[in-house]
């Protein structure tokens, strides 16, 4: 599937850039092949325009905050959150705006410590992380990398109990023991929740992080896929009870791109695992699968009955992402294109 | 002509990587275009499939050996060397596979110590090159390098004694002797044989090369070209001393090749060592090098099209180009070249 190719893709909450990036002023992004910019307006809300002066196709991220508004670097034409131009400063102020002088604006809000972008009427909420208003977990933005892959390789991985026993068989995989544990699973409308009981190695490396000293330990997983590129790693351990809750959004850039931005609820403190160690811990497993998914075909074949994959029992939850995928995009008339 | 477009290149036989490498594990390389990963089973023969688990399309070389077979390093799904997967370690031992579940595999063999693979049925065998292990005669492996040329550039570089005089003049060329020697060619079954004698410059650093140290000596060459992007470079001195070159002008894609060259010599070590001849040998093609890069990959094999302005000794060139042509002929093609140039056709056969 080849994402900028296919418009229902553009009708979701994608996260684009976590908010501080915008203390900077504005800032370039490509979101499904189409170049935007943020900015922060006074009120410290976000806003986002494409990233093009309708007077002579300057980048507005090239440009400067003034206010509520974005200024173009070229001439200083200035735009509003809606787009509109609303000062031209080589005119009288009293002159008119020439009629029309807008550039298309898209949905923005911040929300967890990011600004989210929809390029057209959302279909769907950004979905909901409880974590964030529970009072007992604390929040740390883990992740911002762009990734040389597609997000539909990010989320199959994510609920792909197979692949631990091989990439990540100098960490938490049990390289003797490859036969992934099941899933409950249970569609719904946002797409589905897997819930699994899954066996890890314990080093002693791994004890702040699992709250256990035991060798081999268990995660106890309720994860969550919501359509199109987002998912919940949530992961408690019943050994200490920590809960180490991962969210991803696996945002598309392009048809080769992905940006991975990663946020992790902890319900222990600071004092128990800094926040430092848990970065590292999550960053060496985080590198594992990037290593493996960058030598991918990001083309990945989502329509099953072109047959350019074989598939085995694990694969439940990608071929799940597939059907949920296909569906999406015949419901909006679309069938899938592909390279 | 543009090699990946041309399915008669695939069936022949290129050498892809000293042999060598791969006891570091699999290794990838693009051979006319296809991405393929090298492994060495347990009796160390080579094994070249696809560069694609049919699974989840990860790179296989990106996974491991196990005995004799490649194990994709994503979910482990293990291939045997003629591309079938032999074992899901994810399902039980008794399970059946998918059917159909496997990965194109290519011919693939080790010979003169490097690793040599043909993408379809080969049309001939590798080159015989009686030399290797022959008494007396040492074999030194020398240059194994991507260059941003088309393979027949260098092959018609090979056998063109108009270069010597400006290319080469920083080392045996006589600059100032504008004027080449023809080679006299013999056509063959596998290509051509091209013989010259040439006056050549003898600078001290090429005394223990030739086995003499006159300021000029006499160079014979026999030389053959073989189709359609292998050479063999024979200098004969007239001491009896013989610098005998392999060079294999591999092609990647469109606009590369890799240079894969090795020597064979009738003296010792103590005569000359290996690392002096290498310095020589890589100076002089150093030399090449930086002219071929230059010009452009596509070069036309087609002499109607008039592409190029030529001249008498280019003839060796022209005779490649009408060989050329007439394999691509045999097999039902035409040259394609940039400005022929249709959409690209995948090549991606299951066996």
């Amino acid at each position: 599937m080849l994402v900028t190719k296919q418009p229902v893709l553009r009708r979701f909450w994608y996260a684009i850039l976590p908010m501080q990036m915008l203390d900077d002023g504005p800032q370039p992004f490509t979101l499904l092949g189409e170049k935007i910019v943020l900015w922060k307006k006074a009120d410290g809300s976000p806003a986002a325009l494409r990233d093009r002066c309708c007077h002579r196709t300057a980048m507005l991220s090239k440009g400067f905050v003034d206010g509520d508004h974005i200024v173009c670097g070229y001439h200083g034409w200035t735009y509003d959150c809606r787009g509109s131009c609303v000062r031209i400063p080589q005119q009288a102020a009293d002159a008119a705006i020439p009629p029309g002088a807008k550039v298309p604006a898209y949905h923005c809000v911040e929300k967890y410590g990011y600004a989210w972008v929809a390029l057209e009427d959302p279909l769907r909420p950004i979905p909901d992380f409880p974590e964030e208003a529970s009072g007992r977990h604390r929040r740390i933005l883990q992740f911002y990398q762009r990734w040389q892959t597609s997000p539909v390789r990010m989320m199959e991985n994510s609920f792909d109990n197979a692949h631990f026993s091989y990439v990540h068989k100098a960490n938490f995989g049990l390289f003797d023991q490859p036969q992934p544990a099941g899933y409950r699973f249970e569609e719904t409308d946002y797409g589905f929740e897997a819930e699994t009981l899954v066996p890890i190695r314990n080093p002693p490396e791994s004890h702040r992080i699992t709250g256990t000293t035991e060798p081999v330990t268990h995660r106890h997983l309720v994860n969550r896929y919501y359509l199109p590129f987002a998912r919940r790693f949530g992961c408690r351990y019943p050994a200490s009870g920590i809960d180490h809750v991962i969210y991803n959004c696996a945002t598309p850039i392009d048809d080769g791109s992905m940006m991975l931005a990663q946020w992790l609820y902890r319900s222990d403190s600071e004092a128990d695992c800094p926040t430092q160690a848990l970065i590292d811990w999550d960053e060496a497993i985080t590198k594992e699968d990037r290593e493996i998914l960058e030598a991918t075909d990001p083309d990945a074949c989502i329509d099953t009955r072109r047959r350019t994959e074989f598939h085995m029992a694990s694969d439940k939850p990608g071929l799940i992402i597939r059907r949920q995928l296909m569906a999406l995009l015949q419901a909006h008339g679309e069938t899938e294109v592909h390279g | 002509m543009l090699v990946t477009r041309q399915p008669v290149l695939r069936r022949f036989w290129y050498p892809v990587m000293p042999l060598s490498r791969l006891a570091a594990g699999p290794q990838p390389f693009t051979l006319l275009g296809e991405k393929i990963v090298l492994w060495q089973r347990a009796d160390g023969r080579p094994a070249a499939v696809r560069d694609r688990c049919c699974h989840r399309s990860a790179a296989l070389s990106k996974g491991f050996v196990e005995g004799d077979h490649i194990v994709c390093g994503y979910h482990g799904w293990t291939y045997d060397g003629s591309g079938a997967c032999v074992r899901i370690p994810q399902q039980a031992a008794t399970a059946a596979n998918p059917p159909g579940a496997c990965v194109p595999a290519y011919r693939c063999e080790g010979k003169y110590g490097y690793a040599w693979v043909a993408l379809d049925e080969p049309l001939a065998p590798i080159l015989d090159i009686p030399e290797d292990g022959a008494p007396g005669y040492r074999r030194l492996a020398q240059f194994d390098e991507r260059w941003a040329c088309g393979a027949l550039r260098l092959m018609e570089n090979s056998f063109d004694a108009a270069h010597f005089a400006f290319v080469h003049r920083g080392t045996f060329g006589q600059f100032g002797k504008n004027k080449p020697e023809f080679f006299e060619l013999r056509e063959t079954p596998y290509g051509f044989e091209a013989e010259t004698r040439l006056v050549i410059d003898n600078p001290p650093r090429a005394h223990r090369i030739t086995g003499t140290t006159e300021p000029t000596t006499r160079r014979h060459f026999r030389n053959q070209w073989h189709l359609p992007f292998l050479r063999r470079l024979g200098l004969h001195y007239p001491n009896g001393l013989q610098h005998l070159i392999v060079t294999s002008a591999t092609p990647v894609d469109d606009g590369h090749i890799q240079l894969m060259q090795w020597v064979y010599r009738n003296d010792t070590e103590a005569d000359c060592p290996a690392e002096e001849i290498h310095r020589w040998d890589h100076e002089v093609v150093m030399e090449d090098k930086a002219i071929l890069e230059s010009t452009d990959p596509d070069a036309p094999v087609t002499l109607a099209r008039r592409a190029e302005e030529n001249m008498a000794s280019d003839r060796p060139g022209l005779l490649m180009r009408q060989r050329l042509l007439a394999l691509l002929q045999a097999h039902g093609e035409t040259e394609i070249h940039r400005g022929s140039a249709a959409q690209p056709q995948e090549i991606t056969p299951c066996s």
